[in-house]
This record gives structure tokens, sequence and C-alpha cells, in this order.
């Protein structure tokens, strides 16, 4: 069974397998590999996804959610900055959880993107006709842990088993690698939608070595949007008086207004912006000046992975673009005169991650022979210690699978148990770290202060997984624990929404299966019944007689089964036997025509 | 079987134990080589051992870093995924040994603090060596007020020339260690030069921190 390499993005998610070799991705409902990740919600609250979704954002925006990605492992309080940009509501309760509010329904991020994810799967089923149950997922290489293990979650709740998460900027290395036999350090920019990361890799004998990753997870196209957006609005508000922000649905539009504008400002010097009778000329030198101290936030990250790859920029053979916002030619200018390097934008940005995941997707089932990917952990780990300070147990950049251990002691005479606070991140104090984990060292023999010699060892294996033990050398009592944050649910809420989501998922998406292969199964047998009756003599008894059956076999799936593939299946068989026969139809019915006269009489019934 | 396979010159010790798979005797490490299997990774291997590497100093970081692709290659866990789990558990021990071997060891100030762990050289009681005039005019530095920038600009650079002169002390040091003549000599002359290369770098880092103040 094939594994399914995934790019969860913030804008757009993407799908695919290695087949022969070559990359092979899905197609949404538009032929597009890319799908929109938006979710719709109607007054039954069915979910619709993808680029009907998409539709539904400047006319439902209560009811449509999009960008979810930036919320996955959030709580309230860490997204209080940019909440007041959003057209959709969120729940007011959730602490540790965003929640989104939509009528008396909430919904968590994890949620959203499972069904977004569900969508991919099935898709991916259809097209490449295979049963998938395991996927690899990309996610920024500088998201922390609980917004990997909620990118995990999200995967589990769509049906799949998550064999690995992958960061973004590797799997474009690793895109580019298998397009282009590639040696040297290699830099990847990777601006998205709504995250940017910068790393560092050292490629060589199909190696690709990681060797320090940087980035923000709240830095993105849609800030270049919202940017934009609050020019017009300046603008709108000064000459009209009427404020745009005034309302959800106008904010919204002029939000989806300002990408446009964006995008289409990549290829054409100035562009028309018109606004309920309003109307500026907006070029793309006006543009570029507006988005400028918000594409210098790049800079930090940038200069810091140098300087803990141990590199100078004149070090780097290659800069590789990645991601949608790599497309605006301010960007990429920008990028030059960064690195003093023409950066390379041969592979499409859009669908460069993707490929990267069907590749580690076929590494890990082990079809992809000579190829091997060394990532590091992004973030530094530790524990707290006196005074509410972090010790640092493992250094970020570190590559993993990697074992690390630390020993501590107590500072109270007689303490018989120590609390481990797991946390990850550069700063010094706790507080300003994540918290990850805590877990006690229960029943130890008293003892004066600072005697006790407790190592605490950090684990990560190849997936990326913590677990921390801990252990006090005189008497022997051990703790541990893996880590698997739950970001405020009680281990009942987990399992509650995982068996909720499996039976709702099938069976809402069966269900509408069903409907709509019925509805074309049903107008098929008409149409073929229709065709039988008028053009007959065209063909031979053989042939009719063939095509009857596959009438019938069609017409008995329909009215007994509810398996929507054995009707989709008959659907098929009906329409490959009745080909050669549509062909002499429409040549019949051209000639007839041509003489003036008809096949078939529209007053006759079908 | 892993000499060929990796392509670089590796020395293993053997095992204690049989092959878990085929049961050859003593087995080699890390695999097999007889039936393939990885074996487990042994509780006291050094670094040097664990990636397959004999004692040395001078190690260039081109060919060490070759060899360490190499070696994760034959033994990372996602190239044993379908094997059996065993296999699976012993490659993971095994990457996560030789990721923190390859850590150590790229470093040179990391490998010359390891490498006189590993002799029980003591460099607590070694005093470090500096000019007396440098040493003299950073103290007299941190002693003043805020300092002009033509005298920080001035001892700047008089740092960073000790620092890259005591830096250049470090490769004959190597390769006379690699060398293995006069060993003892060549150990304190090793604990000197990290004892100096300390209190430079700390110097260093001192500087930076008061002159961005």
């Amino acid at each position: 069974m094939p594994i399914l390499g995934i790019d969860l993005g913030t804008t757009n998610s993407l799908a695919g397998l290695i087949e022969k070799g070559r990359p092979r991705l899905c197609t949404g409902e538009d032929g597009s590999t890319l799908i929109p990740s938006v979710v719709s919600f109607d007054k039954d609250f069915h979910p619709c996804i993808g680029i009907d979704a998409k539709k539904a954002l400047a006319t439902e925006s209560k009811r449509t959610l999009y960008s979810v990605k930036r919320f996955m492992g959030r709580g309230r309080a860490d997204i209080v900055h940019w909440e007041q940009q959003l057209p959709f509501d969120l729940s007011p309760s959730d602490a540790h959880m965003v929640r989104f509010a939509i009528g008396e329904k909430t919904y968590t991020p994890i949620e959203i993107s499972a069904l977004i994810l569900a969508k991919l799967k099935r898709l991916s089923e259809e097209q490449f006709g295979a049963k998938i149950d395991k996927a690899v997922i990309t996610v920024p290489a500088y998201f922390n842990d609980a917004q990997r293990q909620a990118t995990k979650f999200a995967g589990e709740l769509a049906g799949l088993e998550v064999v690995r998460i992958i960061n973004e900027p590797t799997a474009a290395c690793l895109a580019y690698g298998l397009h282009k036999k590639a040696t040297g350090t290699i830099a990847v920019f990777d601006l998205g939608g709504g995250t940017f990361d910068i790393s560092i890799l050292h490629v060589k004998q199909g190696v690709f070595e990681v060797l320090a990753t940087n980035g923000d997870t709240a830095l993105g196209g849609d800030d270049f949007d919202h940017e934009i957006a609050l020019h017009l609005r300046t603008a709108i508000v000064e000459t009209t008086g009427r404020d745009p922000w005034s309302s959800v649905e106008t904010r919204t539009a002029l939000l989806v207004e300002s990408e446009r504008i964006k995008r289409a400002l990549t290829d054409a010097p100035e562009v028309c912006f018109s606004w309920n009778g309003f109307e500026k000329q907006v070029s793309r030198q006006q543009m570029d000046q507006w988005l400028v101290p918000i594409l210098k936030r790049v800079e930090g990250p940038c200069n810091q992975c140098l300087s803990d790859a141990h590199l100078q920029k004149q070090q780097l053979s290659e800069v590789i673009l990645v991601g949608g916002s790599t497309r605006m030619p301010f960007v990429q200018k920008y990028v030059r005169e960064l690195f003093s390097k023409d950066p390379i934008n041969t592979l499409n940005p859009d669908e460069v991650v993707a490929v990267g995941a069907t590749v580690q997707a076929n590494i890990l089932s082990g079809q992809q022979g000579g190829m091997l990917l060394l990532d590091v952990i992004p973030l530094t780990l530790g524990i707290e210690t006196i005074g509410g300070t972090t010790s640092a147990i493992i250094a970020r950049n570190t590559t993993i699978p990697v074992s690390a251990s630390q020993q501590f002691s107590t500072y109270v005479d007689g303490q018989t148990s120590v609390e481990i606070h797991v946390l990850q991140g550069e700063r010094d104090l706790a507080q300003d770290n994540r918290s990850l984990a805590r877990f006690q060292l229960k029943n130890l023999p008293p003892m004066p202060a600072g005697i006790p010699k407790i190592e605490v060892e950090f684990v990560i294996d190849a997936n990326g997984i913590l677990s921390v033990s801990a252990s006090e050398q005189r008497s022997g009592q051990t703790a541990s624990l893996t880590v698997n944050p739950s970001y405020g649910l009680s281990a009942e809420e987990v399992e509650k929404m995982l068996s909720e989501a499996y039976a709702n998922a099938e069976s809402d998406f069966d269900k509408r299966f069903l409907i709509e292969s019925k509805t074309s199964g049903e107008s098929l047998v008409r149409a073929a019944r229709k065709s039988l009756k008028q053009g007959s003599h065209l063909i031979g008894q053989a042939e009719r007689d063939n095509i009857e059956r596959a009438i019938a076999e069609l017409e008995a799936a329909l009215s007994s089964s509810s398996d929507y593939k054995l009707i989709r299946k008959k659907i098929e068989h009906l329409e490959q036997s009745s080909r050669h026969f549509a062909e002499l139809l429409i040549n019949d019915a051209m000639a007839s025509a041509l003489k003036g006269k008809n096949l078939a009489n529209p007053a006759e019934d079908p | 079987m892993l000499k060929k396979a990796v392509g670089v010159e590796v020395h293993f010790p053997h095992s204690q134990l049989a092959c878990w798979k085929c049961r050859a005797a003593p087995s080699d490490l890390p695999v097999c080589s007889r039936c393939g299997a990885v074996q487990d990774f042994p509780d006291g291997l050094s670094h040097y051992e664990t990636l397959g590497l004999g004692p040395s100093l001078a190690l260039n970081e081109e060919e060490l870093r070759n060899h360490y692709y190499a070696l994760c290659r034959e033994l990372h866990p996602d190239q044993h995924i379908d094997k059996e789990s065993r296999q699976s558990i012993y490659s993971l021990r095994w990457t996560t040994a030789i990721n923190k071997a390859y850590q150590i060891l790229r470093d040179p100030i990391q490998r010359s603090q390891y490498v006189l762990q590993l002799h029980q050289v003591d460099t607590a009681q070694l005093k470090p060596a500096l000019p007396f005039k440098l040493a003299e005019t950073y103290l007299d530095l941190q002693s003043d007020g805020p300092m002009g920038k033509e005298i920080f600009e001035d001892f700047k650079k008089e740092m960073l020339a000790e620092i890259v002169k005591n830096e250049q002390q470090w490769d004959p040091i190597a390769r006379q260690f690699d060398s293995g003549v006069d060993r003892p000599s060549v150990l304190r002359q090793l604990a000197q030069y990290m004892a100096n290369q300390k209190i430079l770098s700390a110097m260093a880092n001192d500087l930076n921190k008061r002159w961005k103040e």
C-alpha cells in the first residue's frame, strides 16, 4: 500500500505519490493540483472543502474558514495580536486551543485540517486507484512540538497514520534533489501564505543533511494582503468616508481584492483598484514600498540560520525559492540582495513541497534507494530549574535521532519528589518558552539538599518524538513519559473526538458520493436507453446485447446498492461498452443534419 | 560487508556476542558480515569506535563528513523500516550514538576536549598563558569607564591576532598527537592550548557584549 505525501498548506493543500519514478499529484474539481485549504459549512453544517468553499469566502464569511494552519497548536493567548483581522468568529471559551464558532457549533483547527486531509485522501484514492491509510505530512520547519502534534492528530482524525512529519524547506530540497542530482550547500527560502522558513542543507551523494533552520511561523503572504488592504482602506475612508472595516463582509471582500491586486502586480506594473465607485491606480512600486517593513522581518531568521550553520553567505552554492509569495518580483529581488546570489525558482513553488513529501514517502516505503534525509530539531529542548530558568539539554539544530542527559539535584533538605517541566524554546526564563509536558519523580528517600543525583535523559527518535526519563542514582527511583501534549483536552475528550471523526467522516462523505453517483447513473441509463431506441440499426446484435447487459448491471447497482464505488464501476463499464455506438450515433446525426433530417424528434419522449 | 557498502576505511571493534540472527561468533559490528543483520549497539564504545575510526586528533573535516554520510546510508532507521523490529531498534541505537559521536568529533575544540577526557588529563589546574601586555590592557579596560572607540578597535585587533596565533598552535599539536611520539608532553601542550583558547574566547565574548552596550 503506498504512502501518500501531503503538503497541508495555509492557502492550498496538495497530495500525491511517486509513480514509476515520477511524482504525481491528485487534482481537485477544477483540475488543479492546488486544493484550497478552505472549508465552508452550509446551514445543516455539511462541510464543503476546496475550490467550492473558496467561492463562499466573500459571501459566507462567517461560515467559511481559511488559513486555519495559522491556528494549529495555538491557544487564544497566542493569537491576540491578529485576532482582529479575522472575518470568522472565535469561541470565547478556550485558553489552550482556539475554537471557531459557526452558528451554535464550534470546531477546532485540528478538525478543520482533518476535513482537508480527508478530502486529499479521498481524491488520491480515486485518482490513483489504491487504498491509502498512511501519509507523510509537511509542516513549517519552525513549527514547535504542539503544532506538529496537532498536525499528526489531524491526520489521525482523517483516517491516516502519519508515519513522518517532515519540514517544508527540507521537502523542497528533496524535490530539487530529485529533479537535479544536487551537491553542495543549499539554502531554502520558503515564504508561503502564513509561514516563513529558512533552512540550510548540505547535499552529497544522496544524503540531505540539514545544518540549521529558522523562521517565523506567523509571517507570510496573508500579511502582505492585510497590509495592502490597510492602505486601500485608508484611501477609501479618506475619499468616501465609508470604512470597509466596519462589516465582516466588506472587510473580507477587501482582503480578497487585495490578494487579487498583489497577484496581478506580479505580471503588470500597474492595476486599477475599484470599490463601489471609488477608483485608484495601484502601481507595483507603490505596493513594494508598503510591503518592505513586513518582508524585512525575514532578515533576522536568515542571519541567525547562517550563524548556526557556521557559514558565511558566500559559502552557499544555491538559494532555492519555495512558496507562492516568492513569485513576487519584489521578494525575488530582496532575496537576491540578501544572499548576493541569483535564487533558483525552476520548480513550481506551489508544488515543490508536495513533491518533496512524495519523495520522503517513497523513501519510507523502501522504494527510493540512494536518498536519505537527516533532519534536525528546530528549537532547543530543556527543563525548568531553580529560579524559573531553562536548562538546555538538546540544542536547536541537533541532528536526530539524538539522546542527551544532564544531572540535577534537589534544593531543599528532605525533598522527596522533583517535578520535571519539559520546555521548548531559546529563552532563558521558563515562562517565555513553550511548555511541552510536566511529570514527577516521586518516592525519593529524604536526603540533604544537593545530595541526590537526578539524571534526566531526553531521547528523540527518527520521527521527532520526544521521550523523557528521570532517575535518581542512589535510590534507583525512575519515572518517564513520551511527550504527547493534549493542548488542554482531557484523554476522554481526545478519544471522543477521534471516534466521532471516524464515524462522521466516513458516513458524511459516503452519503454525498452515493447521491452524486446515483444521479449520474440514473441519467446515463436514461440516455443509453434513448440512444438504443433510436439508433440500434447502426450496430449489430452482439454489441446491442453487450450494451443492454451493461445497462441492466448499472440499474441493479442503482436500486440495490449503497456502495458508491460499485455504482461508479458500473457507470464506467456502461460508458465503455457504448463508446463505439456513441461515435456512430454522432456521425449519423451529423450526416442526417446535413441532409436536413434529424435522428431524434425532440417531441418524442426518451 | 559494511566496509564494502560504506566505501570508506572502517575499524569497528568486534562484539562480545554472537550474531542474533545467524549465530556467527564473534559477531562483527555494526553489521554481521555473514548475514547483514544490524547488531545491537554495545555499551562502552568511545566516539571514535562508534564511527569506526582510529583515535586521531587531526581529522580532515571533509573526509569525516563523507565517512559519517556513508555510515548513515547504511545504518539510519529509515533504511531499515521494513526489516524485523529488532533491526529497526538496533539501527536507531547505532544512529543515535553515531550522531552524538559526529557532533563531538567534527568540531576541533570539542574533539580536543574529548581526547583530553579520554586520557584523563585534568585541565582545571592549568593557568592560561597570555602575553602580559594584552592581559594588562584588558584589565585596564575593565576598570575604566566607557572606552573610547579607537582604544577599543585597537585592542580588538590585538585580541583577534592573538586568537589566530593561538589557533595556529593546534595543527602541529594534533599531528604530533597522531604520531604517538612523546604522548605525555603533547597532552600537556594540548591542555595548555585549550586553557588559552578558553580565556581568549571568553574575553572576546565579553568585549562584544560591552561594545553592544
